[in-house]
């Protein structure tokens, strides 16, 4: 919980420029895919850029994700050797349904592991929940390994499942998205929001942002670079927020100091959740080592 | 046995890979950058066959001004796909 991922922008893994390109923006996170954005026939093609890239671009400060392919699929397995041995660290297992999906996948992370003397464990799992059956299985899914670090809603395949069309209002979506969070914070791992894949419609999309910390996720996917700083600027708390989370932060030590219990700051009760509250808003904004 | 990976974009190369039975790695280069970085590009497919145990096969690249992971991730693309494809464990 302590990484930001307030965004998380998508990278087709088949163009060579766009692994330059990509980290200029400063996304917090880049997910490289593997598998929608790339055709079939460079599948191959774009799984040795993604590895030859990782090991020539120095993205440090940008946690790297790869959206492998589904590993029923002929490449998944393939997909999700190679890009450990290359180095990468953090997987997205794309429709991901129960904990059976996530445990598959760690077994084979456990043994790449083994074969090529990498940390046990050190492989980390973001879930991508794209189906109703996935969005009822959230939470088990959230619990389902220590690798699990986040899970991700994606509306696009959840509404074709779902046999509706995906409107800007997002109702169809509301119970969904509220379930993703509730079962990521029970979870104590991260929510990342859907893509919203109208680039043109700015204004829709950080309305949609908007909602999406709202409601609490933790972050959002982009699929274009002018999306990031949006929700970068809606995602990290404002002056006002930070500075009133430091008064609320620095009376708790004092108090804890003084040995006293609940304390008042400008008048207002101020008890561990909201201590907790606060030290998140200023670890959002990057400030809890100064303090 | 003849592999073929890349494009004739911008930052991208094209590279084809015709694998032999002896006479070591030979490279046919064209780019409007081999005077400038000729011998890097060279080093680089050549390195990027011998990473995947290749150690006969003409490569014949074409480069449009790319960095050289492309160079070496093409070469190695071309060269799976000149031996029958990428495995799929």
């Amino acid at each position: 919980m302590n990484k930001l991922r307030r965004t998380m922008l998508f990278c087709p893994a088949s163009e060579p420029k766009m692994f330059i390109n990509t980290p200029v923006y400063k996304p917090d996170c880049i997910i490289f895919d593997l598998e929608d954005a790339v055709a079939l026939s460079e599948k191959d093609s774009a799984r040795d850029l993604l590895c030859e890239a990782i090991n020539s671009i120095d993205y440090s400060g940008i946690e790297i994700f790869v959206r492998v392919n589904p590993l029923y699929t002929p490449f998944g397995e393939t997909d999700v050797r190679e890009v450990v041995k290359a180095g990468v660290r953090n997987i997205r297992l794309p429709m991901c349904e129960s904990k059976e999906d996530v445990k598959k996948l760690e077994e084979l992370l456990e043994q790449i592991e083994k074969e090529n003397n990498i940390e046990l464990g050190s492989v980390k799992i973001q879930c991508a929940i794209e189906t109703p059956k996935g969005v009822m299985n959230s939470y088990e899914i959230a619990t389902s390994s220590l690798r699990v670090v986040a899970i991700s809603f994606g509306a696009e395949d959840f509404t074709r499942e779902l046999g509706v069309d995906r409107t800007k209002e997002a109702t169809e979506l509301s119970f969904a998205r509220s379930q993703v969070v509730l079962s990521a914070k029970a979870a104590s791992v991260d929510a990342i929001d859907t893509v919203w894949a109208d680039i043109k419609d700015m204004e829709g999309f950080i309305k949609e942002a908007q909602n999406a910390k709202t409601i609490g996720f933790s972050g959002k996917s982009c699929i274009h670079p002018a999306q990031v700083k949006e929700v970068h600027r809606i995602f990290t708390p404002s002056k006002e927020e930070v500075e009133k989370s430091i008064q609320i932060i620095d009376a708790a030590k004092e108090a804890e100091e003084k040995g006293l219990g609940v304390i008042q700051v400008n008048g207002k009760m101020v008890d561990v959740p909201v201590i907790k509250k606060a030290e998140r808003i200023v670890s959002l904004a990057g400030l809890e080592k100064v303090l | 046995m003849v592999g073929i990976a890349g494009n004739e974009n911008a930052q991208d190369c094209l590279v084809k890979a015709t694998i032999k039975e002896d006479g070591g790695i030979k490279i046919e280069l064209k780019s409007k950058l081999e005077k400038l970085f000729g011998k890097q590009i060279r080093l680089a497919a050549e390195t990027a066959a011998l990473e995947i145990g290749q150690e006969n096969v003409v490569l014949e690249i074409q480069e449009f001004g790319c960095l050289d992971f492309v160079i070496k991730a093409r070469v190695k693309t071309a060269i799976k796909r000149a031996k029958g494809g990428a495995k799929h464990e």
